[in-house]
């Protein structure tokens, strides 16, 4: 699964809508708890802790990807 | 040309002359290997290239790649937006498997649905599941699909179907948002509050599967966050007017003690202990006070290491002592308190990992102490509440023999050839027999139901050296080559028990299929194909759980042996009434006193055959009917010749000006047909007349259950006198009319006023 899969799963959408700008602004539901399951969701998929600040700013899917890399997770 | 496959016969050699003449006519250049140039054709022709595929889909089914060929045309499809082609594919597919592709295919779903195809979509998503069964992606779409076309029951079905697909929160969470949205299902309400010190708020959608499998409709109130000590002291809050029949309390030691992390000193801890003890108990009574919910409080438990390392249990009080010491000083006050639990909190975290069941991370950002992995355990956790509230306890296991209490076939191996014994292969299943066993010991029926000789069965149960269950511990055995149904719903009639009290065990699969199909009140267990698992199978269930022990629990057992003597006694009688004369029946009816309120509430909430009127009251209503003048609580006790039955029926009497009204008359189906019910309509009948009372009224409400008793009023003499169904009355002018106690029954006397 890729970043996009698992965002698509959390938020019940299609993976092809999921695009790299994809963000808390264009995806409904991705409010603060939908937020907590997303990042739920990626660190099991991706079996990672992720620091609560970099959590924080993971608030698009190229942000997402941006601090996956730091954690060495090419996706 | 197109180089030569290793398959080479003349439908072959006809693919790859089409391939050739569709290349050339393309103008590609055709001097590379098949695969490529299909390859080819599929991205500059797609429908060209579906049209080889519906011609020769069993020769490119024989290429190396063709799952990658057939996913790339059902790509390609659907990217072009050539849905009617994509739809042909996957006709085409549901033989062929080209195209495995799971998102794919659920992407051409969506894209249909929103197109208003709904069957369509539906047909596509068959297709996947066909290809992958447990794939919770194409059961999320035919939801929406039944919710496009309105078919709210399909709906509601294919919703059921994908916690068990994929448990993670993720999808649990959607399904709960969606189920709000599905007016009118089925089931009874039970109604929840769950309270916190935490932010537990994804444990609802946990709690609202497990409650919907059992049948229950689960109506929630949560305090806001961190409000729980304003919600239960405050009488007019939300949380009162929510009407919870239970509440859960689930308080965090490190919240209530936020010092705990930086190993406190002793005085510390101490005060801390009976602070924390207090306020906990002044939430409790609180609650009791003010409704008459059942309270589970979560004891407390460590999810840190902290303290003082391995000296931790050698200084005067180290941390996991203090907790403890806390935990057993809540037991303690917890004992006068007959409605309120200890929720084992520390073993639910412990059964899952200590490490899994917390996540810092989410303890930090959104006050989460327990972890998603937790959660499924924590709601079964909370089913053993909640069941038996509801009446939802099983009664009786029924179990198979070959496989199941034993490894092999007793009819094939004999029984010196059977898998059962001190080492393994074999010690798996006489631990198995322990925990039924066990179960046995906490008033939980055994039956046995196989298809065996009985006499080679018999010959295991009672001579093989290593069976832990013998004939003694099984209150029915049913060993024939009959269908297992049919025996099933024997053994229900035999013990008198509904088929919802049912369990039913078996390693074959097709047998429990069976079952399921003819008796879905039955609850069937899926055992795993390895038998170590068995164990951990029944005790995870949560459907033998009991609020209270009562003597009658721990008698049953000896009741229901007692039962099959009854039974052998009923055929060696030459007619009904020599053997009711035989069993010597001795009834006792009394006004029920306060040490029967437990009992009186098992019954009142267990009952359902022999129950007139089916209403659920707990302890705080029973008590308050013994209390008061307006009102009689009767009891009925039962012994015969074979043993002692105990209390096994009360009655609730109102006293209306010149009319006495039985609000609620119930009795075990243990002592039904027994002429026992006649007794007791008469004795309420004989104290109504000696009160000067001229008119009993009967009040029968009818359930799915009750139809036993459907005609109860009328055999004995009443007169309907109102006439809606949902809420019958009936009438008896005692002036007029008498009741005559059956000449078999003796009736202990005692006079009520």
């Amino acid at each position: 699964m890729t970043v996009e899969d698992v965002l698509a799963k959390v938020f019940n959408l299609d993976p092809a809508e999921v695009t790299e700008t994809s963000s808390q602004d264009t995806i409904p539901g991705w409010d603060s708890m939908g937020h907590l399951s997303l990042v739920n969701g990626l660190e099991e998929h991706f079996k990672v802790s992720i620091a609560i600040s970099d959590a924080m700013q993971m608030t698009s899917v190229g942000k997402i990807k941006g601090v996956l890399k730091e954690y060495g997770i090419a996706s | 040309m197109i180089e030569r496959n290793p398959r080479d016969d003349s439908r072959m050699r006809m693919l790859v002359q089409t391939i050739e003449a569709e290349a050339v006519a393309k103008g590609l250049c055709p001097h590379i290997e098949l695969q490529q140039a299909i390859e080819r054709l599929i991205v500059v022709v797609p429908e060209k290239a579906l049209d080889v595929f519906t011609r020769y889909g069993e020769e490119i089914a024989s290429l190396e790649s063709a799952g990658r060929l057939g996913n790339m045309l059902g790509r390609v499809l659907v990217e072009r937006k050539l849905y009617r082609e994509a739809i042909m594919f996957v006709r085409m597919n549901s033989k062929a498997r080209l195209l495995t592709e799971i998102s794919i295919l659920t992407r051409l779903a969506k894209v249909l649905m929103q197109g208003g195809q709904i069957d369509e979509a539906k047909e596509v998503l068959e297709n996947a599941l066909a290809i992958d069964p447990a794939c919770s992606s194409a059961v999320r779409g035919l939801y929406e699909c039944a919710l496009k076309a309105g078919d709210l029951h399909e709906a509601d079905k294919q919703l059921d179907r994908l916690p068990a697909l994929d448990p993670s929160y993720n999808t649990v969470g959607f399904v709960y948002k969606e189920r709000q949205k599905l007016p009118g299902v089925q089931g009874r309400e039970v109604r929840i509050a769950v309270l916190s010190s935490y932010v537990l708020d994804w444990l609802i959608p946990y709690l609202d599967e497990e409650c919907r499998k059992s049948g229950l409709v689960p109506v929630f109130y949560q305090a806001p966050f961190n409000q729980y000590t304003q919600e239960i002291l405050n009488p007019d809050s939300e949380l009162y007017r929510s009407h919870p029949e239970i509440v859960f309390l689930a308080l965090a030691i490190e919240d209530l003690f936020p010092l705990l992390g930086a190993a406190p000193k002793e005085e510390e801890l101490n005060e801390a202990r009976d602070t924390i003890v207090d306020h906990v108990m002044v939430l409790v009574r609180e609650i009791e006070s003010r409704c008459g919910a059942v309270v589970v409080v979560h004891e407390f438990a460590l999810s840190n290491r902290g303290g003082y390392g391995i000296l931790d249990n050698r200084i005067p009080i180290g941390l996991s002592t203090w907790v403890s010491s806390m935990n057993k000083a809540l037991v303690d006050e917890l004992k006068g308190h007959e409605r309120a639990y200890l929720l084992p909190l520390d073993s639910v975290i412990g059964w899952v990992g200590k490490e899994r069941s917390t996540n810092p991370k989410l303890t930090y950002i959104a006050s989460m102490r327990i972890a998603e992995p937790a959660l499924p355990e924590l709601a079964k956790c909370y089913m053993r509440y909640i069941k038996p509230l509801k009446g939802l306890t099983r009664k009786c296991v029924v179990l198979d023999l070959d496989g199941t209490l034993w490894g092999g076939i007793v009819g094939e191996l004999g029984s010196e050839g059977l898998s059962l014994g001190p080492t393994a292969p074999g010690i798996e299943y006489v631990d198995f027999q322990r925990t039924l066993l066990g179960l046995l010991r906490r008033g939980v029926l055994l039956a046995v139901c196989s298809k065996n000789n009985p006499d080679d069965a018999l010959a295991v149960i009672r001579n093989h050296p290593h069976m832990v269950l013998r004939e003694d511990h099984f209150a029915a055995m049913r060993i024939n080559w009959r269908n297992k149904a049919d025996n099933i719903r024997d053994i229900a009639q035999e013990l008198n028990i509904g088929l919802d009290s049912l369990v039913f065990v078996d390693d074959n699969p097709a047998e429990r299929e069976l079952v399921k199909q003819l008796l879905p009140d039955v609850l069937t267990v899926d055992l795993p194909k390895d038998a170590s698992l068995y164990r951990r199978v029944i005790e995870g269930m949560t459907d033998f759980e009991l609020l209270a022990l009562t003597k009658e629990d721990e008698k049953r057992v000896a009741q229901y042996q007692a039962n099959s003597k009854r039974q052998a006694a009923k055929s060696t009688s030459a007619s009904l009434g020599e053997y009711l004369q035989s069993l010597e029946l001795e009834v006792d009816i009394g006004v029920a006193q306060e040490d029967a309120l437990t009992r009186l509430v098992q019954l009142f909430n267990k009952t359902n055959q022999f129950n007139l009127t089916t209403k659920r009251y707990q302890v705080e209503e029973v008590g308050k009917l013994m209390a008061s003048t307006k009102a009689v609580v009767y009891d009925l006790r039962v012994k015969d010749r074979f043993g002692d039955h105990g209390l096994v029926g009360t009655a609730v009497v109102r006293k209306e000006d010149a009319i006495w009204r039985i609000d609620s008359l119930l009795m075990s189906c243990r002592v039904m047909g027994l002429g026992i019910e006649t007794a007791f309509l008469e004795r309420i009948c004989t104290d109504a007349s000696q009160a000067d009372v001229r008119t009993i009224v009967g009040e029968f409400l009818p359930t799915s259950k009750n139809h036993p008793v459907k005609e109860f009023y009328a055999q004995h003499g009443f007169v309907r006198t109102k006439e809606e169904d949902s809420c019958q009355e009936w009438e008896l002018d005692l002036v007029r009319s008498t009741i005559k106690r059956p000449e078999w029954i003796t009736v202990l006397d005692e006079k009520v006023g």
